[in-house]
């Protein structure tokens, strides 16, 4: 075997074995029609692939796979972020009861295969990887989208289906474009060639670059390409939304933030039209969900707004931005996670998505209705939680940059924002209950939402380590 | 000699008519091959470049494609036979319990 491979091997272990370990626990899902071997088999295997990346060697610096890939420390963090959702996913999955018992093994496969596309979405070098891996993560997500038996479950799969498959047609021949123009597939190549062009081959490498950045902007649910997000998120079961709104977000803005590193040359024609999505996407999430009944409906508009907010550290391009960027990832992965996961206790207990299901939860369950307080206030941005610390490091970050309207905008929406996210602790706190019955969460829900808090609450308020994390990752050069 | 501006013509016409298709077909195995034609479109363009550069990865990305746009339309069938069993219905535009 030549040294490359053999390099390469060496630093894939982790999604070679979550791979595999993915393969065999959709096959003992589909055989045994039974959920506990296959969730033992999916605990083991994740424990594998978290041991096997926290031993990877430093792989060399060239790219391994022959560049089609790259394990470099900003793609480690992406690794463990995306470990850590699968971690907790797998937690609100296996206590959620809406799933029937005889189809949760395939579920388990589903989940891991899609953790495994999403660590490559974050390694991908090469354009032919980055499709491979969205791909992975879109077809793994259509399925399991539509695992309810039930009208509703089916109708958001077919939806998100053609979006996401019409979407990614248009990236491939936005692909397909910028490979006619530049001769390159690798991002580094990429680079070199877009450096210098101009007249009218700038103006085609733009629109190559946009209708490739379609793609993309599906994945994080960026306008104009979040029509999918609520219908998915509502049909979908309560633990594979908050898989879809946590992995693929920070995958994606990974990806995106390393095409853009490759399409630098281009930055001054992408900024406007960013900066412009930026402020459409976060104010049309905000405002939309002002109005919602649906707690799913409701995150997924809180979902959007939020990625408006995460799309800052992008739009600035600093690498006070990309820092930002970070810890408001890392931050946004906690308290949305927590958020789901107080959804999935109160759906187990009253059976019902809506919001008046929450109403007088801190006389039912008071635990349960003071985490999701604290995952509310931190989404909102209340200091002292973690959700506070990402959001004025990113609206720092605008503001340091310059763009003092992008903060502005930013500001007014945090203000909104605050409305629909206090209205639920509202109906927790001071509306009476519809039954008066204590409702109590299983173990495992009790295991997901006391980590998400104690995080929350534990780096919101000693943020110093993580930081110092991030400001080591952003220094490194993405390509 | 390879006419490389036809080539072009013919990869763009295919995407333009997959994108009509998208935006005009009710039956949702139409609109998966609409999809399909877009994937196509992609493809063709691929190959046509990887033989006017003489690059060889370029081919195999086609060959991906293939790979890949069989899986989608596996799964999009498999959604597609879910639905009918749900809602007795493969029209996208009756499809409308969720609404935006």
């Amino acid at each position: 075997m030549s040294v490359v491979l053999a390099e390469s091997l060496n630093a894939w272990w982790p999604e070679a074995i979550l791979s595999v370990g993915a393969l065999a626990v959709l096959l003992l899902g589909a055989w045994t029609r039974r959920d506990r071997p296959s969730l033992v088999a999916a605990w083991l295997t994740l424990g594998a692939g978290a041991a096997a990346l926290w031993m990877a060697p430093v792989p060399p610096a060239a790219g391994t796979f022959f560049g089609l890939i790259l394990c470099d420390p900003f793609s480690l963090a992406f690794r463990w972020l995306a470990l850590g959702t699968l971690a907790i996913v797998l937690l609100l999955a296996s206590a959620s009861r809406e799933l029937a018992a005889s189809v949760r093994g395939e579920c388990y496969g589903l989940l891991l295969l899609l953790g495994v596309g999403l660590m490559l979405m974050a390694e991908a070098n090469h354009l032919l990887m980055a499709y491979l891996a969205m791909e992975l993560v879109s077809l793994s997500s259509y399925v399991l989208v539509g695992f309810l038996r039930e009208r509703r479950s089916a109708e958001a799969a077919l939806k998100y289906l053609l979006f996401g498959a019409l979407s990614s047609g248009v990236m491939l021949f936005g692909m397909s474009l910028l490979f006619g123009l530049t001769e390159a597939l690798a991002f580094p190549d990429l680079q070199a060639a877009v450096a210098g062009a101009g007249g009218p081959m700038a103006r085609a490498l733009l629109v190559a670059v946009a209708l490739m950045l379609a793609g993309l902007a599906f994945k994080i649910s960026m306008v104009p390409f979040h029509m999918w997000t609520p219908d998915a998120y509502e049909g979908a079961p309560a633990a594979v939304t908050a898989l879809l709104s946590v992995g693929p977000k920070a995958a994606g803005l990974a990806l995106f933030l390393r095409l853009l590193e490759a399409l630098a040359p281009l930055w001054p024609a992408l900024a406007p039209l960013l900066l412009a999505l930026t402020v459409v996407t976060m104010t049309l999430g905000n405002l939309v969900a002002l109005v919602q009944t649906n707690v799913k409906r409701l995150l997924a508009y809180s979902t959007i707004g939020q990625v408006g907010y995460l799309l800052i550290g992008l739009a600035v391009h600093t690498r006070v931005g990309h820092e930002a960027l970070l810890v408001s990832l890392v931050a946004y992965g906690f308290m949305n996670l927590g958020a789901f996961a107080c959804v999935v206790a109160v759906m187990n207990g009253t059976g019902s998505e809506a919001l008046e299901a929450f109403r007088g939860l801190s006389r039912r369950a008071p635990g349960l209705a003071l985490a999701c307080a604290v995952f509310l206030l931190s989404l909102a941005g209340i200091p002292p939680l973690l959700g506070f610390i990402g959001k004025f490091l990113l609206f720092g970050s605008a503001l340091e940059a310059g763009a003092v309207a992008l903060a502005a905008a930013a500001a007014v929406n945090s203000v909104i924002a605050l409305y629909y996210y206090t209205n639920i602790i509202r109906l927790m706190y001071f509306a009476p209950p519809a039954q008066a019955a204590p409702l109590s969460p299983s173990p495992a829900l009790r295991l997901a939402l006391g980590s998400c808090a104690a995080a929350t609450l534990a780096l919101g308020l000693w943020p110093g380590p993580l930081m110092e994390l991030v400001s080591r990752l952003a220094v490194v050069r993405l390509l | 000699m390879m006419p490389v501006r036809l080539v072009l013509l013919l990869s763009h016409a295919l995407f333009a008519l997959g994108v009509y298709g998208v935006l005009t077909r009710r039956h949702a195995i139409g609109l998966l091959l609409s999809i399909e034609l877009i994937l196509n479109a992609a493809a063709l363009n691929f190959v046509l470049f990887s033989r006017a550069f003489g690059h060889v990865e370029a081919q195999a990305f086609a060959l991906f494609i293939i790979a890949l746009a069989a899986c989608e339309a596996v799964v999009g069938l498999a959604i597609v036979i879910g639905l009918a069993r749900h809602a007795q219905t493969v029209f996208a535009d009756e499809v409308e319990l969720l609404k935006g």
